[in-house]
């Protein structure tokens, strides 16, 4: 091209060079060979067929480990259900071989003639062991008494198992003999006790899981 | 020209997808491995429950025997003898020789030839509405072994057996009960 005159210029001292577009579209040097230019590479219509099957086989892959992932959390929570129950039978077991029925709080007045399901229990030095069950909350309470307490004192109730956390859809106390053996009249037989217990967790996504569990204990009172 | 070399052989990337596979089939198993024992334990807590509650029952039967001054073994039957503690079965003892000891193990129905249909106090993991038992899906026995021949003690076996996945899965408790009273 010939340069504009000095008039007709819009910028001067300015050199532009023009761009051989053809050395900007060839392959860079190493691809070239005496054949003619090679470039390898992937074509539009196989990079869309791999990216379908990446795409599916993600799909299933992803699915089952999401489900994995879901299970593994219900795994975890059927565990912390397991212990709980664990320890509330424990509680339970370990009061009721060191006591005996209290029969005397199954009275008309008494605590244990108010609520619904519950279990009273003395041992020998008088310490009274409560346990009760509170069906608006679903709460599994428990309480010592000492043998000391006057009969007007209120009793101190605490849950057994962690009531923000699991909730106790299910409780049976079923003991035998319901008379006092102590008196001879009664049916002559060493007390025990039956206790049935459900627990679930509160809230979350897993409330369908239910642990249900029973065993006797008999007193070692004699 | 320059030789290129660039990329994967075939074989290459074939064994590298062998490789990742075992190491992922490898992890795969330990972690359903561990959502299977989660499922048996549960079933296993319970089966020790009930495993606890055949051995407190027995010792009950014990010491209401010395209660009511009867012989203090006189509930067990003979050595062999075993007794199915479920709702769907019943275990019948001869307790001619109890004389009618007052019902032990919450008596539901007492035959009039002097045999205690012995039926434990409630059905398994359930209390009954109305008296109908329930299947479970376990199975509750109480042998009574003794190989010698000590009058004063007593070997028991409780064995409770349930089914998971398929497979008969059981544990059994040992006892020993002594007359210590010497009744």
């Amino acid at each position: 091209m010939k340069a504009l005159p000095r008039h007709k210029r819009l910028l001067t001292g300015v050199k532009i060079k023009m761009l051989n577009i053809k050395s900007l579209c060839q392959p860079p040097i190493w691809k070239l060979n005496s054949k003619g230019p090679k470039v390898s590479g992937f074509t539009l219509i196989e990079l869309l067929v791999a990216i379908v099957i990446i795409g599916i086989m993600l799909t299933l892959v992803l699915g089952s480990y999401w489900t994995f992932l879901q299970t593994q959390q219900k795994m975890a929570m059927s565990r912390e259900l397991q212990s709980e129950v664990r320890f509330a039978f424990n509680r339970f077991t370990d009061k009721v071989r060191s006591s005996t029925i209290d029969y005397s709080s199954y009275a008309p007045g008494q605590p244990c003639a108010i609520t619904g399901s519950n279990l009273c229990l003395v041992s020998l030095d008088g310490t009274k062991h409560l346990f009760a069950y509170d069906s608006t909350d679903q709460v599994l309470n428990m309480a010592v008494v000492p043998a000391t307490a006057a009969a007007s004192d209120p009793i101190l109730f605490e849950p057994l198992l962690s009531p923000d956390k699991f909730v106790v859809t299910g409780q049976n106390f079923d003991f035998s003999p319901t008379l006092d053996p102590s008196i001879l009249a009664n049916p002559q037989l060493q007390p025990k006790v039956t206790f049935y217990l459900e627990v679930s967790p509160r809230s979350g996504l897993y409330q369908d899981l239910v642990i249900e569990s029973q065993t006797t204990i008999s007193s070692r009172q004699y | 020209m320059m030789r290129v070399k660039r990329g994967f052989t075939l074989i290459e990337s074939l064994i590298v997808m062998f490789i990742l596979a075992s190491s992922m089939t490898a992890a795969l198993y330990l972690l359903t491995t561990v959502v299977f024992s989660t499922q048996q334990n549960l079933k296993r807590t319970k089966a020790v429950y009930m495993a606890q509650e055949c051995t407190e029952l027995a010792r009950n039967l014990r010491d209401t025997a010395w209660i009511n001054y009867r012989p203090w073994d006189c509930a067990f039957g003979s050595v062999n003898d075993e007794f199915v503690l479920s709702p769907l079965n019943t275990g019948t003892v001869n307790i001619a020789s109890c004389n009618n000891m007052p019902g032990a193990i919450k008596q539901e129905v007492a035959d009039t030839n002097n045999i205690v249909i012995w039926q434990e106090g409630s059905t398994l993991t359930h209390f009954p509405t109305g008296g109908t038992a329930i299947d479970t899906g376990y199975t509750r026995t109480l042998k009574h072994v003794d190989p010698d021949s000590n009058s004063d003690t007593l070997d028991l076996e409780c064995t409770v057996e349930w089914q998971f996945n398929g497979r008969d899965e059981s544990i059994t408790t040992p006892q020993t009960l002594t007359n210590w009273r010497k009744n």
